[in-house]
């Protein structure tokens, strides 16, 4: 369970987060939404401390990420983040991309490694490319590379950031794909996302942000098709 | 007849005389250049760390290193260390010399290399769980090397030019092994023609064998 109890947090004197309380149980999707600059990326990366907050807390399975006592390196283990830029490593194969962290962090032999690396990129369709270097996959398959990276460390949350904006039309597809099976797979997940039709269809629950606070959330069906504030309904129409 | 202009006294042994002057060239650029590599690398890594004082104390003493000319930073510290009583080799202080100068460029180039590392594959790591410095192991040495290698050969190329200077304070290598042939023959132009020869031999392999270790480095990984 991931708890989030009044974060708030500011870059200098701009308050980006106003007092964020969510509660994101095992096995739930969630989709962020909300215009750009209402800080749902923001505060995605502020659960595995790639952010800062400025007060509130954040607790992960009963730990709380901002503890001086805890191991940061060690929390972030469980939740996976995948990216909008794909921030594949350049310099390394497809499959040394997924099997670096499971050696040098987790610790996992080569040779299981390499095991765990082919049935991620078999679950996201890049066995095939394994050994190619990530400049020769287009930007669908380096967001799919970025997941399997992700997957690979065996996380019990992922932690999705707009991954789909980067992508021409044609890819974003192949991406959305593959979060539908995962999260039919039953894997928890927290997506910021402009998919609106996508979130829709594989989310929980919809949360909206606007201007560092949450101003509506609620199942899709609520969300899309009752939305309750003026601003909401501007905001989804605009987004169809 | 025509006065041939090769027949203008200079003799075998000249030609000797010089080529143990480039072989002194090519000593003082490896001494130079491994001692500027490694206390480049050192101050660039430190000029990276979080701490303001002393990246602002670094930068103060690698703008004077790069703002003083090469041939006053020579003599002084060849001459100014005599007067303290120190006294070292015309080699060993155009060693220091050379490579405290070139140290200021190098770490320039490595601080430059690693903050074109994208900030966002260093989050990717650390998102990963990496540790900062499994982060900077990983992912930005090897990528900063790639990035940086052309710039830092630059500056090796300009050491094996700039041993030249080291001649003021009696060390004598490729150029000053040249002049000292001319004051005998009064003649110039061949035999600075053939300095230029030797200098040409010495920095072609080098630059050959960067532009391979480049190809080598970015084959199958170029950004």
């Amino acid at each position: 369970m991931i708890e989030i109890k009044q974060v708030r947090k500011s870059y200098g004197s701009l308050e980006v987060l106003k007092g964020i309380d969510l509660t994101i149980d095992k096995g739930e999707v969630v989709a962020m939404i909300g215009p750009s600059g209402s800080g749902k990326s923001t505060l995605l990366q502020c659960i595995n401390g790639l952010e800062t907050i400025s007060s509130g807390e954040i607790i992960v399975d009963g730990v709380s990420v901002f503890d001086k006592a805890t191991n940061l390196n060690h929390l972030r283990r469980k939740l996976g983040i995948v990216f909008q830029s794909y921030n594949a490593f350049p310099h390394m194969t497809v499959r040394r991309n997924v099997t670096l962290a499971l050696t040098k962090v987790l610790g996992v032999s080569r040779d299981q490694a390499n095991a765990i690396a082919e049935t991620q990129l078999q679950r996201v369709g890049l066995l095939a490319k394994a050994d190619v270097y990530p400049t020769a996959l287009s930007g669908g398959q380096q967001q799919r590379l970025g997941i399997a990276r992700a997957l690979a460390m065996g996380p019990s949350y992922m932690l999705f950031d707009e991954v789909t904006s980067a992508l021409d039309p044609e890819l974003v597809a192949e991406v959305l794909a593959t979060l539908r099976q995962l999260s039919a797979e039953g894997m928890t997940m927290i997506l910021v996302t402009h998919e609106m039709q996508f979130a829709r269809e594989v989310a929980d629950r919809v949360v909206f942000f606007h201007e560092g606070v949450i101003a509506e959330s609620g199942p899709p069906e609520q969300i899309f098709g009752n939305p309750k504030s003026e601003r909401l309904r501007a905001f989804v129409s605009r987004a169809g | 007849m025509p006065p041939d202009m090769f027949a203008s006294g200079i003799a075998p042994q000249d030609y000797w005389l010089m080529a143990e002057g480039a072989w002194r060239t090519i000593l003082m650029t490896l001494s130079a250049g491994v001692l500027a590599t490694l206390l480049g690398v050192a101050l660039g890594l430190l000029k990276l760390m979080p701490w303001r004082g002393l990246r602002h104390l670094l930068d103060t003493v690698t703008d004077s290193l790069r703002c003083v000319p090469l041939l006053v930073q020579v003599t002084l510290i060849y001459s100014g260390l005599a007067v303290l009583g120190f006294r070292i080799g015309a080699f060993t202080a155009g060693m220091v010399a050379l490579g405290l100068f070139a140290a200021g460029y190098i770490s320039e180039v490595v601080r430059e290399a690693a903050q074109a590392v994208p900030g966002n594959l260093r989050r990717a790591a650390r998102g990963l769980g990496m540790t900062r410095f499994q982060e900077y192991w990983y992912v930005v040495l090897p990528l900063g090397i790639r990035q940086g290698f052309p710039s830092w050969l630059g500056i090796i190329l300009g050491i094996v030019k700039d041993t030249s200077v080291v001649a003021v304070i009696g060390y004598v290598e490729l150029l000053r092994a040249t002049q000292n042939i001319i004051t005998r023959t009064q003649d110039p132009l061949p035999l600075l023609s053939l300095a230029a020869v030797f200098y040409f031999l010495i920095c072609f392999p080098l630059s050959m064998l960067g532009r391979r270790l480049e190809h080598m480095m970015n084959g199958g990984a170029v950004r």
